[in-house]
């Protein structure tokens, strides 16, 4: 620590930049593991920022979300914008990619507008003098009224003297110099308007009227600017025969190809990125890019579920061993119900938590992986024509595959997904995928009620019908909730990199992390709630006296016995039980009973407990998907057709509560969660009512 | 009326006096021998062949007459060769020599149903002023040549042609996304790959690839340019 020298403030280093310039992973350098992820107020764009100091000068270094402009036309432009003009930052450092400098320069062209201190990070330069480009960086700094640090966001060069120039601009707060020249009548106009913002400094004033120009709403605007900005936008739409944001933007790209012609060079005969071209090539094929992306899908599930399940059997079985441990060294005459708390509370609840997380952390060095190499933007590519028909973006694929394995990595997924209202929906219809965990409850139920060369074909069609209800709710989202034109589907194509591995590492630390932090607390405190339901009221008068006839028989298989049949009267007598009981006419329409109703209550805690309930309310005690004498209890009870609701209603209501939670945490809203608990179990009541009496109509006769 | 199919020559032979028969001279000898480019006594010995065959009606240094079923024979011969002949010119623009060697040579061995297939296509271009004018643009630029200005969406630039960007007709939203992403009137544009299930597109535009579906490309209007990229 340093602590000889006083700090008088901490300076506000804003990072800005289009996006895949490679600005994270230069943020990721200088921010080092000291960086805190969070969401800025109110919206669900993530706000990234670290505190740290740098030559004795405590910094901020915030990282705004990468745009191509600072229209304001979408949240996270409206954001990037509003923290530039906030008037905080001492400086503003743009990353500019040097192998694409035309459409970067078109960011500066605005930055330049803002009216604060800016410095630029050259990227990859070194790629782009490789492939045979040479850059003026004098001329570049003179042009762009900025000094121009040439950076490596891949090995972290230059960083240290990004940071050495950004603090020496900063002691100077003088804006950039330069400014885009938009014609002799468009300056015309602009000096006009700008004349109407009396209370505004000339650079602010300037700034607000090619905003009102361009067509950007200002609600503060003074009305004669408003109106005097309406007269000239049609006098020169008329006369320059075209919308006049489109020849605003002609003129911001006509200053970038202008700076970006004059400071750089390219040799007679370049070829531009021919590697991106040729693995474009290969991975775009009209033949082999389906197979390939196939192909690569597998892996990543794989990588997921298959890789992530040795881990996961760490977890449990060290929760197992911690759990009998303490149950030896705890007799259950000490404080029971704390011991109980303990151990089936606490621990399955942390159980519960932590077990996502192998998959979690996985899933996310996939993405990252994918992300940062340049492959989700083909993802979108590859995918975008079956799933725009289905009401979904290209992107939203990853989600709904790994939907079936689990969905609560499978949401957090959907983070790739730019546009608000894809997200949204894709969350929303993401669980009606059947995941890892409801495949036991078909294992239960399939052998039970259904003939050996019946039961391939019904657990296809349990997929399916999966599948098909996730597509009929997007479409049925986007036609009322989510209505109007879908999302525009213009998206860069950026060029294929290799990831690094600090990047994709502290990617996956962060979600990790968030995760565990923000989603884990909540999921812990519901598993404690649903034990208390599941343990509360005790019942202290049983129909018969369990303990003493247990103690009286010397048989062990009646004493277990016993032992279950008071396990089945306790949980009766529960919440759990009663809510069972209480939702009993509710669910006698779609043919379950208060058993049922019991396990599926305690269901919500994991799917797969609803094996083990029905175990438990049937007395048969500890069971699992594969107990034969629970699939002849079920047998005896229930006829297939009950079966078939039983796993109809289990794979389109609410997979679990971490689900819930999860989407609580993605969207930013209680509304949205509640919104998918609802909306999923009234789905599923009704398709399942409608299944289970047209069964009965059919087989019967008669309702 | 069944017709064998005759050979190379003698077709050459029936159609020559069909067309020299059209001309106030009529056929003679030493027309058909000029315009075969054979010795008159070959000519002879192959108009008596003709008249044995029912095809002519021919007296040695008289005029060769074609009898109906000469007349017949001759002129689907023509049509034939007319066929070809102007498909070559008009559809595939070749120059008027060219098509006329490649159009003698072929008449001979093409089928019927080729044929019919070959007048169909040039009839469907001729009939489509707005295809056959985009036809000939592509024609055009695969020999490097300048095609005549064709405008249309994005979505029908052909790959590997470029094309000037016009206007982009769309609606506020979207018309600033696609400006802000360097789209705007006068800069060059090429379609450089269609998705493998038929839509997006990717396009390269400003040194680097933008990707669109084809309704939003559509709505793009360029005019094309010559050469490849």
């Amino acid at each position: 620590m340093n602590k000889s020298q006083p700090q008088p403030r901490e300076l506000l280093i804003l990072l800005a930049g289009n996006p895949n310039s490679g600005k994270t992973s230069l943020y990721n350098w200088m921010a080092g593991a000291r960086q805190h992820v969070g969401n800025y107020p109110g919206v669900t764009v993530e706000k990234k920022s670290a505190h740290f100091q740098h030559e004795g000068q405590r910094i901020e270094l915030v990282d705004l979300p990468g745009v191509y402009s600072l229209l304001a036309a979408s949240p996270e432009e409206v954001i990037a914008r509003d923290e530039i003009l906030a008037g905080d930052a001492s400086v503003v450092i743009q990353v500019i990619d040097a192998t694409n400098l035309e459409r970067n320069l078109h960011l500066t062209a605005q930055l330049l507008e803002m009216g604060v201190p800016l410095v630029y990070a050259l990227n990859m330069s070194d790629e782009a003098e490789a492939n045979g480009l040479t850059f003026d960086l004098d001329l570049l700094a003179d042009l762009l009224g900025g000094p121009v640090v040439p950076t490596n966001g891949i090995t972290g060069a230059g960083v240290q003297d990004l940071l050495n120039v950004a603090l020496e601009r900063a002691a100077d707060p003088t804006p950039a110099h330069g400014r885009v020249p938009y014609g002799y009548d468009i300056e015309n106009a602009v000096r006009a308007v700008a004349q109407g913002f009396e209370g505004d400094d000339a650079v602010s004033a300037r700034r607000r009227a090619i905003a009102l120009l361009d067509g950007i709403p200002d609600p503060h605007a003074p009305p004669h600017a408003v109106s005097s900005a309406k007269r000239a936008m049609e006098r020169l739409e008329r006369r320059g025969g075209r919308p006049l944001d489109v020849q605003l933007a002609e003129a911001r790209y006509g200053f970038a190809l202008g700076v970006a012609t004059e400071a750089s060079r390219t040799p007679a005969h370049y070829v531009r990125r021919d590697r991106t071209m040729r693995l474009d090539s290969i991975f775009l094929h009209r033949i082999w890019g389906l197979p390939i992306f196939i192909g690569l899908m597998w892996i990543v599930f794989n990588l997921v579920f298959t890789l992530g399940d040795p881990p996961m059997r760490w977890i449990e079985s060290s929760l197992f061993w911690l759990r009998t441990n303490i149950m030896t060294v705890w007799p259950d005459t000490v404080a029971p119900l704390f011991r109980s708390l303990l151990v089936d509370g606490v621990i399955s609840g942390v159980g519960g938590v932590i077990s996502f997380l192998p998959n979690i952390l996985l899933l996310f060095l996939a993405i990252a992986f994918l992300e940062d190499s340049g492959y989700m933007a083909r993802v979108a590519f590859l995918m975008d024509r079956v799933m725009h028909k289905m009401g979904l973006h290209g992107k939203s694929f990853i989600p709904m595959l790994i939907g079936l394995g689990c969905t609560v990595p499978a949401i957090m997924a959907t983070r790739t997904l730019e546009n608000k209202r894809d997200r949204l929906t894709t969350i929303l219809v993401t669980p009606f995928v059947s995941c890892g965990a409801r495949l036991t409850i078909y294992a239960l139920l399939i052998p039970a009620f259904f003939a050996p060369r019946w039961r391939g074909w019904v657990l296809w069609g349990i997929y399916l019908t999966g599948i098909l209800t996730a597509v009929g709710v997007a479409r049925l989202l986007r036609g009322t909730l989510f209505r109007g034109d879908s999302a525009p589907f213009v998206m860069e194509l950026p060029p294929f990199r290799w990831p690094t591995w600090r990047s994709v590492g502290i990617h996956m630390w962060d979600r990790a992390w968030m995760y565990l932090q923000k989603a884990g607390t909540i999921i812990l405190a519901i598993s404690i709630l649903l034990w208390a339901l599941g343990s509360f009221p005790k019942r202290t008068e049983f129909t018969r006296d369990y303990a003493a006839e247990i103690a009286a028989t010397a048989d062990p298989e009646i004493a277990e016995e016993l032992a279950n049949l008071e396990q089945a009267e306790a949980l009766e007598y529960t919440a759990i039980g009663r809510i069972g009981k209480f939702l009993e006419p509710v669910i006698r329409p779609l043919g379950f009973d208060w058993r049922v109703g019991t396990a599926l209550v305690g269901a919500f805690a994991a799917k797969e407990v609803f094996v083990a309930q029905l175990g438990i309310v049937f007395s048969l005690g500890a069971t699992d998907e594969s107990s034969d004498s629970l699939r002849e209890t079920l047998q005896r009870e229930y006829t297939p057709l009950q079966g078939l609701a039983m796993m109809l209603f289990c794979l389109l209501s609410a997979p679990c509560m971490a689900t819930i939670v999860v989407t609580r945490r993605e969207t930013n809203s209680w509304g949205w969660a509640l919104g998918m608990l609802f909306g999923m179990t009234f789905i599923a009541w009704a398709c399942t009512f409608l299944v289970y009496q047209a069964g009965l109509f059919i087989l019967t006769g008669s309702m | 009326m069944k017709i064998e199919r005759l050979s190379a020559k003698v077709e050459d032979y029936l159609e020559t006096i069909l067309r020299l028969s059209e001309t106030p001279r009529g056929a003679r000898t030493g027309d058909i021998a000029a315009a075969l480019n054979v010795q008159p006594s070959t000519v002879s010995a192959a108009l008596k062949s003709l008249t044995e065959q029912g095809l002519l009606n021919y007296e040695p240094y008289g005029v060769a007459e074609l009898t109906p079923k000469g007349r017949h024979v001759a002129e689907e011969i023509a049509g034939r060769h007319v066929g070809l002949l102007r498909f070559f010119t008009d559809t595939l623009g070749l120059t008027p020599e060219e098509s006329e060697v490649t159009a003698c040579g072929m008449e001979h061995d093409v089928t019927p149903l080729v044929l019919d297939r070959i007048a169909l296509l040039g009839e469907f271009l001729r009939s489509h002023p707005e295809l056959n004018e985009k036809w000939r643009a592509v024609r055009s630029t695969a020999k490097g040549e300048r095609p005549p200005g064709v405008e249309s969406g994005l979505d029908e630039l052909p790959p590997g042609v470029r094309g000037v960007v016009l206007s982009v007709d769309v609606g506020a939203a979207l018309r600033k996304r696609l400006v802000e992403m360097g789209v705007t009137p006068g800069v060059l544009i090429a379609v450089e790959r269609v998705a493998p299930l038929g839509d997006p597109i990717a396009v390269e535009v400003r040194g680097y690839r933008l990707s669109m579906r084809k309704a939003e490309a559509a709505k793009i209007r360029v005019k094309w340019r010559p050469g490849l990229i």
